[in-house]
């Protein structure tokens, strides 16, 4: 902590900045009001602890014009003998506290205590209203997903089916221009430009619309809703991940080595089978991803009951995740892949999954190692 | 007109597309926007198959789904749902729905074979009920 301290007399600088000093602060020291405000300008100082009776500037105008320039900064005021009005007019100016002369260092250091102290609770506050707002962000989020999910589906099911009329519709249009003599067609070339690309087009429609039907029904299971609840029932994680490993069996790199280590007791839960089996492929989606091009590829998924949790933990010896990316892994929209082949979705959903069933989800990672993914759900009592 | 397909759906450009679909099938076609509509054409005439929305301002499909129940009994009723509802299949399943179909479609080749057996179920009652 840096204190900044202000008075007339040379003196007081000195032997009240040994003080300081020898207690383990950094002392800064101004003769005047201007000088105070240059230090304050040019180094971050914690707090001021300014004499009030000074020429030209008294501790009350500094204390004005430090609340205009800095208006955090806590400021201690030094009043004199007798000086009480002054005093009180000081703490109804914004002091933080006042100290009388002759200075005991008892005081002049329970004084500075209780201004650390009180940055310290200020500090907190903020990082919990930073949380929230995080937080409701994360819900307004959820909710902004949801609506847009549903109302991007209205639009999304009638240009899907429409282009799947154009398909059929192109194949009646294709036959009459394929029947035509070639004599009647003003324009060959154009006339096998189109019949040549005329599909590509259509079929290109269709997988764009399916990429965003996809990325809708992603987002509208980020949003997370409490119906869910009612789809709950025992669930054999055993099972789940026999799903999962079935149904991406047909994205693993060729020749992924898959172990399983499984505990003997059969691990049951109480969750919703699909969503489980959901965490569970994308998971595995991701360590195929990360095994891609790997020379030696092995996914281990292990089960295990510790305590009250049933652990899952899905590992590849892939590339690792980037030191950069580990924060925000979770975050929704952040995806390592290329443009198009994630969308970022996965983990994040996983997350409120998870979180959903009162699990916990977490991983570990070193690049040119591997990743081991662990998801925890509450066992069945 | 009798006979036809009953389609009711507060998006217009369902209605299009589903419509062009039946039409392409050779399927006779009607539209509506709104419940009452529906159940004021269902007084008119008979529709073997009627395929809704779940979810509509005003009257909703399970409510259309009961009115039709008790109106015509023997009218199909499929029920189209969007992914977020798919909680209020079950109900409307109860409620009397024989089927339902998860908007956006997968394909259009089932929506228009869901609809052929609606129709081939219906014509298998009358005959069973009132064998000409």
């Amino acid at each position: 902590m840096r204190i900044l301290l202000v008075d007339d007399e040379e003196a007081i600088l000195r032997s009240l900045g040994e003080v300081l000093k020898d207690l383990g602060y950094e002392v800064a020291t101004a003769l005047d009001g201007d000088e105070a405000l240059k230090q304050v300008a040019a180094l971050p100082v914690d707090l001021v602890i300014s004499d009030v009776k000074m020429p030209r500037m008294d501790g009350i105008a500094l204390l004005s014009r430090l609340q205009a320039q800095a208006p955090d900064l806590p400021v201690i005021l030094i009043t004199g003998h007798g000086d009480e009005e002054t005093a009180i007019s000081a703490l109804q100016e914004g002091a933080r506290d006042y100290l009388r002369k002759p200075i005991r260092v008892k005081a002049l250091l329970a004084a500075i205590k209780r201004v650390q102290d009180q940055q310290q609770l200020e500090r907190l506050l903020v990082e919990e209203r930073d949380k929230l707002v995080h937080a409701s962000r994360l819900a307004s989020l959820g909710t902004l997903a949801a609506g847009l999910a549903h109302e991007i589906n209205n639009p999304a099911t009638f240009v899907k089916g429409d282009l799947q009329l154009l398909e059929k519709s192109w194949t009646i249009i294709r036959q009459v221009l394929e029947d035509l003599p070639p004599g009647q067609v003003k324009n060959p070339q154009g006339l096998a430009f189109v019949m040549q690309e005329v599909p590509g087009l259509i079929s290109g429609m269709q997988q764009g619309m399916e990429r965003i039907i996809r990325l809708v029904r992603e987002m509208s299971l980020l949003s997370r809703s409490e119906k869910q609840d009612t789809q709950r029932t025992v669930v054999d994680l055993g099972q789940c991940i026999e799903e999962a490993l079935q149904m991406e069996r047909h994205v693993l790199p060729p020749r992924t080595q898959v172990q399983k280590v499984q505990d003997t007791i059969q691990l049951q839960t109480r969750a919703d089978a699909q969503q489980i089996t959901q965490v569970l492929m994308n998971l595995l989606s991701n360590a195929a991803h990360a095994l891609e091009r790997m020379p030696d590829p092995t996914i281990v998924v292990r089960t295990r009951r510790e305590a009250d949790w049933n652990t899952i933990e899905v590992e590849d010896n892939g590339a690792g995740i980037p030191e950069e990316a580990k924060p925000r892994i979770f975050d929704p929209f952040f995806t390592t892949k290329d443009v198009g082949r994630g969308t970022g979705l996965g983990l994040s959903i996983c997350r409120g999954i998870v979180q959903d069933h009162g699990g916990q989800i977490g991983f570990e990672s070193h690049e040119g190692k591997g990743t081991r993914f662990w998801v925890r759900l509450p066992a069945l009592a | 007109m009798d006979g036809a397909v009953l389609i009711v759906d507060d998006e217009e450009e369902i209605l299009a597309t589903l419509r062009r679909c039946m039409v392409l099938e050779g399927l006779p076609v009607e539209t509506c926007n709104d419940p009452q509509e529906a159940l004021a054409k269902m007084r008119q005439a008979i529709y073997p198959v009627m395929l809704t929305d779940i979810m509509m301002p005003g009257m909703s499909g399970i409510d259309l789904l009961r009115e039709v129940r008790a109106r015509q009994p023997l009218c199909n009723v499929i029920m189209m749902t969007a992914y977020t509802s798919m909680d209020k299949v079950v109900e409307c399943l109860s409620a009397g729905a024989v089927d339902y179909l998860v908007k956006p479609f997968d394909d259009l080749d089932t929506v228009v074979a869901r609809i052929r057996e609606a129709v081939a179920r219906v014509e298998r009652w009358r005959q069973t009920i009132a064998p000409v």
